[in-house]
This record gives C-alpha cells, structure tokens and sequence, in this order.
C-alpha cells in the first residue's frame, strides 16, 4: 500500500465507510474493503428517477489507481467532472433508476469501444448497445422499456 | 474577487488542470494538482528492491506550484517530463521533502514520516500524532527499514 492509499483508507475507514464530499460526490467502502462512487445529477430527467454517475465496486487499491488519488484532500475536492473523464475511459457508468414506492429498477450504462455502450443491471448481466445516449431522457426510455420487458406495466 | 484566466496560469499548472490534475513522467514521478490549488509530487525511493509489505516514497506535498518551482528551478511541463525520483531524495536530504516509510503485515499498517531539520532527523507517527528525533543514524534505504521494522514490533 502507498502513502496516499493508507491515508484514504483510513479517512473512509474513520467515517465508517461513507462519505460525502462538498461537491456531492459520495465514496463507500463496503465491508470487504471495496469502494464505489455515487454522484447524483441534477436535476433527474423524471422525479421518480435517480440519475447519476457511479464508479462501481472495485477493490481498494483498483479504487485509488483509478482516480489516481494523492491524498485524502483529494477526495474532498474531487468535482464531478473527474467521474465524467472516468466515464469517457468506461470505468464509470451512468445510472438509471426507476423508483416507485417499493420498486427499484437499475441499468448502468457505460461508453465502450466502437461507439457503443455496454448496459448491465443490478444481477450483473450485460448486454451491448449499437449506440451511444447523450441526453438523460434517451438513458430513461430505454431504462422504462426494458422495465416493462421484464416486469410489465406495474405502475 | 479577481477570476484567473487560462492565460494566467503557469504552464505546469495549465498542464496538470488539462490532464485532470494528475501526471506520471516516464521515471514514475507522480504530480498531482488539487481541485484547491495545493500541488503534491512523489516518487518511489530510487533504485532499491524491497521487500513485500514495505513502500518507501519521497514526497512534497500541499505546496503551490509557484512554491515548487522556487525549490527546484522546475517551471516548465518540458522539465517536471524529466523530473527523476533522485532530485526528490535531493530535496529530501536538504529538509524540503518527507520520506514516508509504510510497512505492512497483512494485519497492521504501520507508516512513519522522516523529515531532515537542522542536521537532524525528525520521526512522525501520523497516526498516533507523536513525533520525536531519531537518535540512529538513518542514512541508507536499510537504516529506514530497519527503524520502522522495529517500531512495528513495539507498537
């Protein structure tokens, strides 16, 4: 481990693995010392919608080489336009989740090669989009659609 | 409050705002550039071979740009591309960069800062906020090993 990893293990560790930076950028440590990176985007396509970045669960040290992470000062001023750089290298995804009442439905989608993305969901099955969205109502729709594939109109 | 142009940036620090803060040059030293202005670089301790559990890292950290450049005469991107982990150990022996020595068992981490000050070798234990005087000589990467070593075994 480096001195930079060190230090931000222990700083999530002393929040108890969670914490929110000033910017709105959310880092999670789970128990098995994985991290993901939450990052809500405002305002969401539909109210009943989340919508955001997230870095998916990786381990700790995956974590810290991918941010390319200096010290805890760096998760504190980190902005979201360095999960958007990730998001552009298709190690960050954007999500879209529909919420109604009691039910979450998930996709993740993020940019892979040849102009195309690569959309998985919350059991971690992918499959691959011949396009690219661009605007939060495009990640919607075909969050929506797949979600009455699947389940039906329920709501 | 007066805004900074683009143009009003030195080139070191356009450069790293243009790669999102971060550089590794081809000898493996690190430049990082804060969200905040603070500059961070570091390299692994030159030419040693050590043992599984142990990182030995040379550091100057949360200084400006301005401030490196007065240390190191460094104010070109051309320049911090040739930046050798050796001139960090320069800066270290003369008192303006830290040594971090970290060593790790699989079960505790342990990490102690070394600063030179006044011919004299100050110890910090960051973690337990306690820092003192060496009193052996700490010369060779060995003497640094070593130290922290058997500071593990008391600690």
């Amino acid at each position: 481990m480096t001195r930079a990893g060190k230090h931000i293990y222990t700083f999530l560790d002393d929040h108890l693995g969670i914490y929110d930076n000033p910017q709105g950028i959310e880092y999670i440590m789970n128990m098995d010392d994985s991290v993901f990176v939450v990052c809500n985007l405002n305002p969401p396509p539909e109210p009943y919608v989340d919508y955001g970045l997230i870095y998916p669960s990786q381990p700790f040290q995956t974590f810290v080489d991918d941010f390319q992470f200096s010290g805890t000062r760096a998760l504190q001023t980190m902005t979201p336009d360095k999960l958007w750089a990730l998001y552009q290298k298709g190690k960050v995804e954007i999500f879209c989740t529909i919420v109604v009442k009691v039910v979450f439905y998930a996709l993740y989608f993020r940019l892979a090669k040849n102009n195309t993305m690569i959309v998985r969901d919350d059991y971690d099955q992918e499959h691959e989009l011949g396009m690219v969205f661009t605007s939060p109502n495009q990640f919607l729709e075909y969050t929506e659609s797949r979600f009455y594939v699947e389940t039906g109109p329920q709501c | 409050m007066k805004r900074t142009n683009e143009s009003d940036k030195d080139p070191i620090t356009r450069f790293l705002t243009n790669n999102l803060g971060f550089y590794t040059n081809p000898f493996g030293v690190q430049s990082f550039l804060l969200e905040d202005g603070a500059f961070n670089i570091t390299a692994h301790y030159p030419g040693i071979l050590l043992d599984t559990g142990y990182t030995m890292e040379v550091c100057i950290e949360d200084i400006t740009v301005a401030h490196f450049s007065q240390l190191t005469g460094i104010t070109t991107v051309e320049q911090l591309h040739f930046v050798s982990p050796h001139l960090l150990l320069e800066l270290y022996i003369k008192g303006a960069a830290i040594l971090s020595v970290l060593y790790d068992n699989g079960d505790c981490c342990w990490e102690l800062v070394f600063h030179r000050k006044d011919g004299k070798v100050h110890v910090k234990d960051e973690d337990d906020e306690l820092s003192w005087v060496a009193r052996k000589k700490l010369e060779k990467p060995a003497d640094f090993i070593n130290y922290i070593t058997n500071y593990a075994k008391k600690h």
